[in-house]
């Protein structure tokens, strides 16, 4: 599926209709716990890249901590991509800060959606002189979590986001990750710091 | 992507309170005579280049063709081949003039440290009197203990090819954004140097020592501007421009007593835009600046004076083509005024000298004096009533008297308001300075790569007189009701007659034996004038505590029988809006969006590749969005910014490049 302009637009003023009717409901414990976590992802679809490249799997690691409303995240994510013909290899690193709200929860089981922006690094095994090693670009992303709790402070977190990337023919990259997440309450340093 | 700027100011919109009064302030606080950025709204959007704080403005339009050099009009005035806006920073007038005006980013203005920034119309400034406006900056006074900040950003303009740069969907890379950078650190040295302060009246007072840099960079890939600027780069493909700005500087307060000493050097490398010669060129730029200024109160009175010394040099970019144009300025001021306590009246006498150092150029020029005053009177109905006037006395090409005066009439701050603001100012070519007044004096510029096409046999006086009338009414807490919404209109209408405009009439024509250079056709004719008029419609109002938009509409006419100085005043269009959204829901964190609409602009001096039709910058629409989040207090900000969202790919001048979608990200960090 691609996620275009308009779905983006929808998701941002649901939330944002939402944010509104939560304002009575400001939270008072912001910045009060972080949730971090690491895991693995993959990239399930990548379209424009799927001739010459593909993807192998990567690493995430994230931190999140509530806000007056929902919870600010941010979220860094490596993935390579293995060339599939005369082309060099690269390896992107997405660097991305976003705001979630929690959806839904069941029990043990709470579902999150949230929006994102960062940039994309790209490093490219490229070895021609003179030769472009690096570029970044500015991304979007549209995310969905869903956490299920094992043990009162941790659990397992499945993630989907879908990413466009604003190269010059855009990308639009689906990935699914799975981590561990670990809450805890903010040290006061921290508090400090981010208050 | 309209749908999603209405979505999230709407969303902001319905945000919950936060800073209820300071939203009631910044809507009661609007003034059609003035516009206020405070430090605080600069810091917000992350603004580093002195000419994007000016684009926070309603009453500012204009380009940058370059990157660095934001030219345009304050509240209407301003055209090209007059005088330009002139800037205080900190109670001192600072120039960073060259042979094609004011280099807004060369100016030694410590962004990462202003306090606020005013913008005036027309009319009387500290300085005197002024054709075309006045920037009046004020940095954060110096505190007891040591304290720094540093600013930083980069940005990415979207579009690169990514990994398909290695497949047959490669294009080129685009523009980058920077890096910028602004440091400034302020060091009190009562502690360190007791010795000094032992003695005399220092003792009482305070001593701070400045240290300061700027650094930044301008990347211009866009394919037009690399054909123009190939041949001169030597194959080189991306050629960027480069910021260098160390500054220094000694503040002594004692109250209201103040004296201080600055001191900079900016040097920018590469690339300006130079009309004169139709292509960018392949030189730097070095601006100097020597200033020793105070206010001293004796006796009742308040004493002011100013010895500044401005030094500019257009030199060779080592290793590109050995390009020398020739021209090194060096202006000096003296000026010393004389102010009534409770500033009722202020007599300035200034003295202008400049020492030239111009290939060819002729003409020897003295020290050219000018007198000015002011007085202000509150008349027992509560009008505020102004009366300005300057004198001077122009030495080139003959001795004669250039006067100037200025009536500014205010009512006092009610629920309805209303100025007027009237008066004229003549200027002499050797202290605007313009490029008609270079090639008048013989100015024996190189014509690299372009025909010799430019010439001037004389420079005239600019003759300008401005008008500007509002008319105010304020509505709910901001006329002082206690509670609930608060909301100003301005309405405001301003003319502008400018006669003795030294603007060519210019023809730049593609060239394809040049590789899309501009050959540029250029007659200086004499006594060119026009008139500019306009309508100003503003409205802002808080839409609940934290929140406030403002909507500015603007109608701007031009009437000539000059071609000259109808393209003189090309870049300004028709139509002007602008609307802008602040919103400050939580505690730290802030929201801003602007959205600017303007009309088709016609560019007669411009012409199509191989025709004879100007080139037209269709109408456009840029939005800009930022967030801030401030950290551990007010030590750290992080700001991220998106620049034209609705990604309208025109530019703002036809030689500049247009811009996609940018996104910025930036820190401040003050310690």
């Amino acid at each position: 599926m691609r996620l275009s302009h308009p779905v983006i637009v929808l998701i941002l003023c649901v939330l944002g209709t939402r944010m509104a009717t939560a304002q009575a409901q400001v939270s008072e414990t912001a910045y009060a716990t972080i949730v971090a976590g690491a895991g693995a992802s993959i990239t399930a679809d990548y379209v424009a890249l799927d001739e010459d490249w593909s993807p192998e799997a990567g690493a995430v690691v994230f931190a999140a901590t509530p806000f007056y409303v929902g919870r600010l995240n941010a979220q860094v994510r490596y993935q390579p991509f293995a060339a599939r013909s005369a082309v060099p290899s690269f390896r992107t690193f997405a660097v991305q800060v976003g705001w979630d709200r929690e959806l839904v929860s069941l029990g043990p089981l709470s579902a999150r959606a949230g929006a994102a922006i960062g940039t994309l690094r790209m490093s490219f095994d490229d070895r021609s002189e003179p030769g472009i090693r690096n570029e970044s670009e500015l991304l979007l992303a549209a995310s969905g979590k869903l956490l299920i709790r094992i043990r009162r402070n941790s659990g397992l977190q499945l993630g989907w986001t879908r990413e466009r990337v604003f190269t010059r023919v855009p990308l639009d990259l689906g990935h699914w990750s799975i981590s561990y997440a670990h809450t805890f309450r903010t040290p006061d340093w921290i508090s400090r710091i981010i208050e | 992507m309209l749908t999603a700027v209405l979505g999230t100011v709407l969303c902001l919109g319905a945000m919950r309170p936060a800073t209820a009064r300071q939203a009631v302030e910044e809507v009661r606080a609007q003034s059609p005579l003035e516009f206020t950025l405070s430090g605080e709204d600069l810091r917000k959007w992350g603004v580093i280049r002195f000419g994007d704080a000016l684009k926070l403005s309603p009453f500012f339009t204009g380009y940058s063709v370059d990157g660095f050099r934001t030219h345009g009009s304050l509240f209407g005035a301003g055209l090209a081949g007059g005088a330009e806006f002139r800037v205080m920073l900190d109670g001192a007038e600072v120039h960073a003039d060259f042979v094609d005006g004011l280099h807004s980013e060369m100016l030694p203005v410590p962004t990462s440290r202003i306090a606020r920034m005013v913008i005036r119309p027309p009319g009387p400034g500290p300085t005197g009197l002024a054709s075309s406006g006045w920037v009046i900056i004020e940095t954060i006074s110096p505190a007891a203990r040591p304290h720094a900040v540093l600013m930083a950003s980069a940005g990415n303009e979207v579009g690169d090819p990514g990994p398909l740069r290695y497949t047959d969907q490669s294009t080129p890379n685009v523009d980058r954004d920077g890096p910028s950078a602004d440091f400034e650190a302020v060091v009190p040295l009562s502690g360190l140097l007791p010795g000094i302060l032992r003695g005399g009246q220092a003792k009482d007072g305070t001593l701070h020592l400045r240290l300061g840099a700027r650094a930044d960079q301008a990347h211009l890939t866009e394919a037009g501007i690399l054909d123009r600027v190939y041949v001169l780069y030597d194959g080189v493909r991306k050629p960027r421009m480069t910021l260098i700005q160390p500054r220094l500087g000694l503040d002594w307060i004692r109250g209201e007593n103040q004296h201080r000493v600055r001191w900079s050097q900016t040097n920018l490398r590469d690339l300006p835009f130079l009309e004169v010669m139709g292509s960018e060129l392949p030189i730097s730029r070095q601006q100097q600046t020597i200033q020793a200024f105070g206010i001293e109160r004796r006796r009742g009175l308040r004493f002011g004076y100013s010895i500044s010394v401005f030094r500019a040099e257009m030199m060779e970019r080592a290793n590109r083509d050995q390009l020398d144009l020739g021209w090194t300025r060096t202006r000096s001021r003296l000026r010393a005024t004389v102010e009534s306590i409770d500033r009722e009246w202020l007599v300035g006498l200034s003295l202008l000298g400049q020492k030239l150092d111009v290939d060819g150029f002729g003409p020897s020029l003295g020290p050219v004096p000018k007198i000015d005053a002011r007085w202000d009177r509150q008349l027992d109905s509560g009008i505020h009533r102004t009366v300005s006037g300057q004198m001077v006395v122009g030495r080139y090409p003959g001795l004669r008297l250039l006067p100037g005066a200025y009536l500014n009439l205010e009512s006092n701050r009610s629920v309805w308001e209303w100025s007027l603001r009237v008066g004229f100012v003549a200027e002499s070519p050797e202290s605007t300075g313009p490029e008609a007044f270079w090639l008048a004096g013989g100015w024996d510029y190189p014509g690299v790569g372009a025909s010799r096409s430019a010439t001037a046999d004389a420079a005239s006086d600019i003759r300008t007189a401005t008008l500007d009338a509002s008319l105010g009414r304020s509505f709910g807490a901001a006329a002082g009701d206690s509670d609930g919404p608060a909301m100003t209109v301005h309405l405001q209408a301003f003319v502008r007659g400018h006669h003795g405009l030294n603007a060519p009439h210019a023809v730049f024509q593609p060239d394809s034996l040049f590789l899309a250079r501009y050959l540029a056709q250029r007659t200086f004719g004499e006594g060119i004038r026009g008139q500019t008029f306009g309508l100003h419609a503003s409205g802002s109002q808080s839409i609940g505590p934290g929140v406030v938009h403002r909507l500015d509409y603007t109608i701007t006419g031009k009437r000539s029988s000059d071609d000259a100085f109808i393209q003189a005043a090309s870049f300004l269009p028709e139509v002007q809006i602008r609307y802008a959204v602040n919103a400050e829901p939580f505690p730290r964190t802030f929201f801003g969006l602007i959205a600017r609409f303007q009309s088709e602009t016609v560019w007669e001096q411009y012409r199509l590749d191989g025709g004879d039709q100007p080139v037209r910058l269709p109408a456009r629409a840029v939005v800009d969005a930022t967030f801030s989040k401030q950290f551990a207090g007010s030590v750290l900000r992080i700001h991220l910014a998106l620049k034209n969202l609705t990604r309208g790919r025109i530019p703002a001048h036809p030689v500049a490049p247009s811009q996609d979608l940018t996104f910025v990200a930036g820190i401040r960090a003050s310690l």
